[in-house]
């Protein structure tokens, strides 16, 4: 039943048409943007520039699909599926452990897919793959795991505001309100407090380094304390309306 | 069409054991009582009808025997089996379809079918399309539902409750949205499955249909269950005779002790639990002769009407 479940979030996680598409498009900004950004800029900035840009978009990404994701985990409630599910004994824990697990993969993807595109399109101005990209592999892919994980509390803040709102408009307006308006209103008027914000912590994990510090503590913290909350939510909520 | 495929191992457990037990079921939403010390017994093999007025309690109940919903007093035990919220390996067996078909629209009847034959695992490929045919959506299989119409979405939902081939079946509502012969097609499937040791517990608002189909059947009102027992049994109870007399007053009081019932209504006598012939008899022995007679055979209407104050 536990492999049924992941197997049927996988699939309607990365089976669905129209997520392919905002993936393209997305992608096709990005790959934009990269252009016509090196196009203004010297040969010798290249690298650094597709980096920083790569970084920068992944982050920005990062946050609108943990906000769609969470409409997507929404939806659910919406459609009455959940009860489909649940009404066959599907574990109710198992299906909160498949979905973020798809919305971790898809995440996951978003955050990847700006370093892919961005080098690529570096790739056709250098006619060939940068020869730091060798050397630097494992760093870049150590980049979009520290993105991604720096990502995690909007994710899970996703999915209990999903959870607990029953509601596209909660989730998506829940997240993307928080990170673009309320955390940066807070970091800006109130750094004391900021400081201990997602943001601010991943923001300081992403700059120090892959280090396993008190920062990443904090960001891990918070992750978990969203998935814990909506589980908490979950096992007991009523579905049969 | 919805069409009876027999079931390639019938089923071996024994009729008429329990399959569900439901004690003193209650559930509150803040201040209100929406369902209220309900017990139910439902046995293998029969169809059960569980009516009840909009609002009566019937989903909410339905939704806690399925594990849905958290009870806030009372038990229920599917299979053998305490039921409880959020995991409750009896569930398997069942197959439920509780208010609106709950569909993903971008998807089509098919994918339906595999998304739920993969998540229960021993579902093949060939019942994925011999369920699309039992249901009468196989030509539409490929279409997304959420293009479907009322009907086509509810003959999804029977589809996704039949896959697995459950032993219990709970259809809340079934015949929604369907025209007059997939009605009639819903009941010969429901008797098909029946007759192959399926259980169901079946709701509808068409007591016409719950009369013809259901063994035994449930009335809810108002949160509590006002009666129980097999449908033979509790249109018996219904049934009376209706005599005019001169004095129905003073005729009441001669039949009183004898009948289960004397209902005085304008110049005539309702009596039940009696037969015409001792109703004639007593009252002319009282001196008290009868102008008319009527026999009066209730209907399921009639009862629930009765049972629930107008099905208000």
């Amino acid at each position: 039943m536990t492999l049924g479940i992941l197997k049927l979030e996988a699939d309607k996680a990365f089976r669905r048409r129209g997520a392919w598409l905002l993936l393209a498009f997305a992608a096709a900004l990005v790959g934009l943007v990269e252009y016509l950004m090196l196009r203004e800029q010297a040969p010798a900035r290249h690298y650094a520039l597709t980096l920083l840009l790569s970084r920068e978009a992944a982050q920005s990404l990062g946050i609108f699909a943990a906000a769609i994701l969470g409409a997507w985990t929404a939806q659910e409630y919406g459609w009455r599926t959940l009860a489909l599910l649940f009404s066959r004994g599907t574990p109710r824990g198992a299906w909160l452990l498949a979905r973020w697990l798809a919305m971790l993969g898809s995440l996951a993807l978003v955050v990847a897919m700006p370093f892919g595109v961005s080098l690529t399109v570096l790739s056709f101005y250098a006619g060939g793959w940068p020869a730091q990209l060798q050397a630097d592999g494992a760093r870049i892919a150590a980049t979009v795991l520290q993105t991604a994980v720096a990502g995690l509390p909007y994710l899970d803040l996703a999915l209990f505001l999903a959870v607990v709102g029953r509601s596209v408009a909660a989730a998506l307006g829940g997240v993307l309100g928080y990170a673009l308006v309320l955390e940066v209103v807070i970091v800006q008027f109130w750094p004391e407090v900021g400081r201990y914000l997602p943001a601010s912590l991943g923001e300081a994990w992403l700059s120090g380094g892959a280090g396993l510090g008190a920062e990443l503590a904090g960001v891990v913290g918070y992750a978990l304390a969203f998935v814990v909350l909506s589980w908490a939510v979950l096992r007991r909520q009523d579905l049969g309306g | 069409m919805v069409q009876a495929i027999p079931k390639t191992q019938p089923t071996l457990k024994a009729r008429g054991e329990t399959v569900l037990r439901v004690e003193g079921l209650s559930k509150r939403f803040g201040g209100v009582v929406a369902v209220e010390g309900v017990d139910l017994e439902v046995r293998r093999g029969e169809i059960f009808g569980f009516l009840g007025p909009n609002g009566a309690g019937k989903t909410t109940t339905l939704g806690m025997i399925l594990g849905l919903v958290e009870p806030s007093a009372g038990k229920v035990e599917l299979l053998g089996e305490p039921v409880r919220p959020g995991r409750t390996h009896a569930l398997r067996k069942v197959g439920a379809l509780l208010g609106a078909p709950a569909i993903y629209p971008h998807l089509s009847a098919r994918q339906h079918l595999e998304l739920i034959a993969g998540l229960q695992g021993g579902v093949s490929r060939q019942r994925v399309e011999e369920v699309l045919e039992q249901v009468g959506i196989a030509r539409a299989a490929h279409r997304a539902a959420g293009s479907y119409s009322t009907g086509m979405k509810q003959r999804l939902g029977v589809a996704m409750a039949l896959l697995a081939e459950p032993e219990l079946l709970i259809l809340d509502e079934p015949s929604n949205g369907m025209d007059p012969s997939g009605m009639k097609e819903m009941r010969e499937l429901m008797r098909s499955l029946a007759a192959q040791g399926v259980t169901i517990i079946f709701s509808s608002h068409i007591l016409h249909e719950v009369e013809q189909v259901c063994d035994r059947i449930a009335v809810i009102h108002k949160g509590k269950l006002v009666a129980q027992g097999a449908v033979r049994d509790l249109l018996a109870s219904g049934d009376g005779v209706r005599v005019r007399v001169e004095s129905p007053e003073e005729a009441a009081l001669v039949l009183g002790g004898l009948a289960e019932r004397a209902e005085v209504q304008g110049e005539y006598l309702l009596v039940g639990g009696l037969e015409a012939r001792a109703v004639v008899t007593r009252l002319v022995q009282a001196g008290l002769p009868p102008s008319e007679v009527v026999p009066i055979e209730s209907g399921l209407e009639e009862l629930f009407l009765e049972l629930t104050g107008g099905g208000q």
